[in-house]
């Protein structure tokens, strides 16, 4: 009984299938990135006035830059910011001169301008400024004063 | 007693969202489009594109697409629609429809899609306004 059922056992074995030859295959994953510029992390800044009430300027006293980032997933991207628009209260009535500015880092550097610039492959940190200024002995009156800088990625 | 409960969850629920909702980023709308580039041949006295804004956040943003000349200045157009809100992470398709200046066999435009903030969102003195602009050439084909 015992040879028997060694035999058994060994006949099973013997018979078990065996797979002598392994298949591969390939899995594959496919993405389709578009050509695009992206801003995003937009956070406002705000104006600070000089003491002599006559310079209101993100660069200046409490002032504060704003900023964005910007990720161009190709070349041939610029960036530019336009001259900025000046919400004031109606008791001033007197011109200023207003200007923007911007400055990048990350995937392309570029020193403080107003210029029209070149966007490289991947993501920029921007940082915008503008200011606003009085000319001669006028000053900005008392009220709230907002700024509207536009950034352009095209 | 069902309603001593109530309240005593509904204060701390309350001041929870109002705590939650003032540490919120007071970040304005960002902006994303595509395409950025493109050609288009019309046999028609004004010609069709279509873009797609998107919106990178997770929140919800107002949008607004206008169309520009080369120098930026406003081109009469149909876009529609014009004035929308975008869904965290979404897109959607814009038609924009513009004819060729008189004689003109081809023009060139911006398609920019704008940032609008939410009325009240912005307490800052400056704001940062996004602006994506495609640039398309336009070819008249007799």
């Amino acid at each position: 009984m015992k040879k028997f059922a060694k035999f058994a056992a060994a006949a099973a074995v013997a018979l078990f299938p065996v797979q002598a030859i392994a298949d591969t295959g390939n899995v594959q994953f496919g993405a389709t990135i578009t050509h695009s510029c992206t801003i995003d992390n937009v956070t406002n800044g705000s104006l600070g006035a000089n003491a002599g009430f006559n310079v209101l300027s993100s660069t200046v006293g409490s002032g504060t830059s704003g900023s964005a980032r910007i990720v161009a997933t190709g070349n041939a991207f610029n960036v530019s910011v336009s001259a900025p628009t000046l919400t004031k209260p109606t008791s001033d009535t007197t011109t200023e001169t207003l200007a923007s500015s911007y400055s990048t880092s990350g995937a392309t550097s570029i020193a403080s301008t107003n210029a029209v610039s070149d966007l490289n492959n991947g993501t920029t940190n921007v940082t915008v400024d503008m200011s606003a200024t009085k000319a001669g002995s006028d000053v900005f009156e008392a009220g709230v004063y907002t700024g509207e800088v536009v950034l352009t990625c095209e | 007693m069902k309603s001593k409960i109530s309240s005593k969850l509904l204060i701390p629920s309350f001041l929870g969202c109002a705590f939650a909702l003032s540490l919120l980023p007071q970040q304005a709308a960002a902006q994303a489009m595509s395409p950025m580039r493109g050609q288009v041949k019309s046999f028609s006295d004004a010609f069709a594109l279509k873009v797609y804004p998107a919106n990178p956040y997770e929140h919800r943003i107002r949008v607004e697409v206008k169309v520009y000349d080369q120098d930026f200045n406003p081109v009469k157009a149909q876009v529609s629609p014009a004035n929308f809100t975008l869904a965290g992470r979404n897109s959607r398709a814009v038609n924009v429809v513009v004819p060729f200046l008189p004689g003109a066999t081809e023009r060139k435009i911006r398609v920019c899609t704008e940032s609008v903030p939410f009325p009240g969102q912005s307490k800052t003195t400056t704001n940062i306004k996004a602006q994506i602009c495609g640039k398309f050439l336009a070819e008249r084909v007799e």
